[in-house]
C-alpha cells in the first residue's frame, strides 16, 4: 500500500551529465510532503549561501506535491524553485497543466538540476530511462516549434514538455517556464535560471498510474467524483468555471481594488472595454489542467487589427489587469496580443506589466526620455508601445535590456527618485491586488519569501461577513472572528497567519489555490480526506496547517541565510499614500500601524520581530532543529 | 430596471442571468430586490446604482431603487 508518492527524485548534473536517483521515505514525506516543502528543503541542502543565481552553482529543483497527478480536481500543481535572479531570495513558482502529473506517472516526485551544460540540451525522461539530448537546433526557436520538434524526434505526441522560451534563453530576470505552451510557472524568474544552465526543456512520458501509489485508491476515486460534482454546486468554483478569472475584472473595479495607472488608482474608467463582457468577443474555448473540473482557463482568438493565436492560452485576470488598467490601456485586442507575446516568449506577465508601468511613470516624470528609449515615447494608454517594449525586453534589445532586469534594478540604474515608481517587494513586481482595500494582501506582499505575492493567504474582503459562505468555510479552518478588510492590528495578523498556513499547505501537497475553501469549494474536512485517501495519514486541521507553516519557515531560513532581514519586509511607499480613484479614493495604509502589525505577526509566527529570524524554539517545534546551524549565528 | 449580477452572484439566480431587466411596479428597497433574485445578503459586497458605488453598511439595504435604475451587484473576491 502506497502513501501517494514514489519518494524518488532525479538528480542531474548538467556539467558532468551524471544522472542519479535519490529516495526519501514516508517518515521524511510526513514532514515534507512535496511541493514547496520539498523544494525549500532541497534548496537549503543543495545551494551554498551567496550563490550567484545565474551561475552554474545555483540549483534548480522541480517538485510534485503529495496529491499532484491524482484524479482529484485541482490537484495539478508542481513547484519550480531556485535562488531567484529577480530577488536574490528564495525563488518559487507553481504551475498546473499536465507536466507535474506526467512526471508523477513516470515515477518521480522531483528533479534536482545542478551545474551548467556546455551546450544547449534538453532532458528526456521516459519512465526509468533518462537521457540528456542535444538542443542545439532548438535554441532560439519559439516554444510551439520546440514542442513539435521534440515530440517528432522522440516519436510520441503524448510527451509532456516543460520548457523555457526565448526570454529564458536571454536570461530575462522574470522569465517563466511553460508546459503544453499555455500553463506557466510565471514568477521569480525561474526561466532565467533554467536558461543559465543551457537547459531548454524537460520532456516526460510516464506510463504509471497515480492510483497505484495511493493508500486507498477506491476512496481517491470516490472523492474525485464528489469533488467534480461539488465544483458546480459551489458559488465560487461555479463562477471560476463559468467565467474564468476574467470575471474578476468587474467586481474588483467596482470595489475600488483594480490597480490602475501603476497603483495610483483603484478603478479604471475604461473598464467596459476590458472586462469579462468585452472578453466574450475574443473568447474561443474553455480549457483546463489535468483532471480538473473547475476549468478556469480560457483561450482567445483574434483575427482583426491584431492576430492572436489561441495556442498560448488567453489572458487571465492578473495579465488582463497588469496590461490594461495598470497601464491605462483599453484596447483588448492589443492586450490579448501582448499577453500572447509574454506567453510565446515565456515571461511573467505580472512583472512585464509592472516593469512597463514603472517605465511609463519614469517617463512621465522626466527621469527618462526618448533618447534613452530608442525614440519610443512612453505614454499611459499606448498599446503599440506596450507591444514594442515586450519584444525589446524578451530579446534584450536597446532599452528593453534595462527593463529585462526588472523594475528594482532598472530604478537603481535610472537613479533619483525612480525607486518610488517601482511597485515591488524584494525586487518582485506587485500582483494586481490593491492592499489599501485588503490589508491582509499587503501583509502577504511583504512577508512572502519570494517577493510580492498575492496567493500567500486568503484575501480579507471575503472574511468580513459572518453570514457569508466564505466565512463559514473559514471557520472550519479555525477562524474565530470576522474582521473588516481595512482594519490593521493583531487580529488581522492572526487571520493572515491562519490562511498563510492554509495557502502554504496547498503549495506543498499540490492543490491549486482554486481548490480549497474559503477561496473555492473544497471544505477543510475534504482536504483532510484527500490527504488520508492518498497517503493514509489521518491529520487534524491543526496538523495539516503545520505542514504549511513548516514549508514557510524553510523558505524563510533560506532568506535569512542570504541576508534578508525584517527591514526587507516592507511595502512600497505608494501604499501609504491615498488611492486616487474608485470607491476607496483617499484611503491609505498607516505606515506605523502596518509596521506594528508585522511585528505582531512575527511574534505570532515565533520569529524575532526585530530581525525576522525564526526563533530556536519555533524551529524545534516544527521539527526543523537541524536548520539552527544555518542561521544560529545570524541572530 | 436593468440588473447586472457580477462576480458569480448569478449562481443564486435560478436562471443564472448575468445581464437582464426586471419590471418594478413600485419603488422597492435593495433588500426586496435581493429577495426577488434569491441572493443571500451574506454574499453581497458592493452595489453600483446608476454608476455610483456603495460599500456595505447598515443603511445599505435601505437604498430604494426604481424602474429606470441600473443596478450592479458584486460579491467580494478571494484572490486569484
Amino acid at each position: 500500500m502506497g502513501y501517494g508518492c514514489s519518494g524518488k527524485l532525479l538528480k542531474i548534473n548538467m556539467t558532468t551529465s551524471l544522472i542519479e536517483t535519490e529516495m526519501f521515505d514516508e517518515n521524511f514525506y510526513r514532514l515534507y510532503p512535496g511541493g514547496k516543502a520539498l523544494a525549500a528543503f532541497l534548496l537549503l541542502r543543495e545551494i551554498s549561501p551567496s550563490t550567484e543565481p545565474l551561475s552554474p552553482a545555483n540549483v534548480l529543483v522541480f517538485t510534485n506535491g503529495l496529491i499532484t497527478g491524482s484524479p482529484l480536481t485541482t490537484a495539478t500543481r508542481f513547484t519550480v524553485a531556485a535562488r531567484s535572479p529577480l530577488t536574490g531570495a528564495y525563488g518559487e513558482s507553481e504551475a498546473g497543466g499536465f507536466w507535474g502529473p506526467e512526471l508523477k506517472f513516470a515515477g518521480y516526485e522531483g528533479i534536482i538540476i545542478t551545474g551548467r551544460a556546455n551546450h544547449p540540451v534538453y532532458i528526456w525522461i521516459n519512465d526509468d530511462k533518462v537521457e540528456i539530448r542535444d538542443a542545439g537546433q532548438l535554441w532560439g526557436k519559439e516554444t510551439e516549434e520546440v514542442q513539435s520538434a521534440i515530440r517528432s524526434e522522440l516519436g510520441d505526441e503524448r510527451i509532456r514538455i516543460l520548457q523555457i522560451g526565448i526570454a529564458g534563453e536571454n536570461m530575462v530576470r522574470f522569465a517563466s517556464l511553460t508546459n503544453e505552451l499555455r500553463h506557466f510557472n510565471g514568477r521569480t524568474g525561474m526561466g532565467a535560471v533554467m536558461g543559465s544552465k543551457n537547459l531548454r526543456g524537460i520532456a516526460v512520458r510516464g506510463h504509471g498510474h497515480y492510483l497505484d501509489l495511493a493508500h486507498d485508491p477506491q476512496m481517491v476515486t470516490q472523492l474525485s467524483r464528489q469533488f467534480a460534482k461539488e465544483v458546480k454546486e459551489h458559488p465560487q468554483s461555479w463562477e471560476l468555471q463559468d467565467k474564468g478569472t476574467p470575471g474578476l475584472m468587474n467586481p474588483l473595479n467596482a470595489s475600488g481594488l483594480l490597480p490602475t495607472r501603476n497603483f495610483h488608482g483603484g478603478s479604471f474608467d475604461k473598464i467596459d472595454r476590458v472586462n469579462w463582457e468585452a472578453y466574450q468577443k475574443i473568447f474561443s474555448v474553455r480549457k483546463s489542467c489535468y483532471a480538473c473540473a473547475v476549468r478556469c482557463k480560457r483561450d482567445v482568438t483574434v483575427d482583426d487589427r491584431y492576430k492572436v493565436s489561441p495556442t498560448f492560452g488567453g489572458p487571465e485576470y492578473e495579465t488582463l489587469a497588469a496590461l490594461s488598467s495598470n497601464l491605462c490601456i483599453d484596447d483588448l485586442q492589443a492586450i490579448a496580443k501582448a499577453s500572447e507575446l509574454c506567453n510565446r516568449y515565456c515571461m511573467d506577465s505580472i512583472s512585464v506589466g509592472g516593469t512597463i508601468a514603472f517605465a511609463f511613470e519614469c517617463y512621465e516624470n522626466g527621469l527618462i526620455n526618448a533618447a534613452q528609449t530608442g525614440g519610443l515615447e512612453l505614454k499611459w494608454g499606448d498599446a503599440n508601445v506596450l507591444l514594442e517594449l515586450i519584444e525589446m525586453i524578451a530579446h534584450r534589445k536597446g532599452f528593453g535590456n534595462l527593463l529585462a532586469e526588472g523594475s528594482r534594478r532598472a530604478a537603481e540604474v535610472i537613479g533619483r527618485n525612480a525607486m518610488d515608481y517601482a511597485i515591488q517587494v524584494k525586487g518582485q513586481e506587485a500582483p494586481m491586488h490593491e492592499p489599501r482595500g485588503k490589508v491582509g494582501t499587503g501583509i502577504g506582499y511583504v512577508v512572502s519569501e519570494s517577493g510580492a505575492d498575492h496567493l500567500t493567504s486568503i484575501h480579507d474582503t471575503t472574511l468580513q461577513n459572518p453570514e457569508s459562505v466564505s466565512y463559514k468555510a473559514a471557520q472550519k479552518w479555525g477562524l474565530k472572528e470576522a474582521i473588516p478588510a481595512l482594519s490593521l492590528g493583531i487580529k488581522k495578523a492572526k487571520q493572515y497567519l491562519l490562511f498563510e498556513n492554509w495557502s502554504s499547505l496547498g503549495r506543498v501537497i499540490g492543490l491549486c489555490y482554486f481548490g480549497p475553501a474559503p477561496r473555492s469549494f473544497m471544505q477543510a474536512e475534504e482536504v483532510l480526506q484527500a490527504i488520508k485517501a492518498t497517503s493514509g495519514w489521518d491529520l487534524t486541521v491543526e496538523e495539516a496547517l503545520v505542514i504549511g507553516e513548516r514549508a514557510t519557515n524553510l523558505a524563510r531560513i533560506f532568506n535569512v541565510r542570504e541576508g534578508f532581514r525584517r527591514a526587507d519586509d516592507s511595502l512600497p511607499k505608494r501604499f501609504f499614500e491615498p488611492l486616487e480613484s474608485g470607491i476607496l479614493k483617499g484611503v491609505s495604509i498607516s505606515y506605523d500601524d502596518f509596521e506594528a502589525m508585522i511585528d505582531d505577526l512575527f511574534m505570532l509566527k515565533g520569529w524575532d520581530p526585530k530581525t525576522g529570524i525564526p526563533l530556536p524554539e519555533k524551529l524545534l517545534a516544527l521539527g526543523l532543529g537541524w536548520a539552527e546551524v544555518m542561521i544560529g549565528d545570524k541572530r | 430596471m436593468k440588473i447586472h449580477l457580477g462576480g458569480g452572484l448569478n449562481f443564486y439566480d435560478p436562471q443564472k442571468r448575468v445581464f437582464f431587466e426586471i419590471k418594478l411596479a413600485k419603488n422597492v428597497s435593495l433588500s426586496e430586490v435581493l429577495e426577488m433574485l434569491h441572493i443571500p445578503k451574506g454574499e453581497l459586497f458592493i452595489v453600483v446604482l446608476n454608476g455610483e458605488a456603495y460599500s456595505l453598511d447598515q443603511s445599505f439595504y435601505e437604498i430604494f431603487v426604481q424602474e429606470n435604475d441600473t443596478l450592479e451587484l458584486y460579491p467580494p473576491i478571494g484572490g486569484g
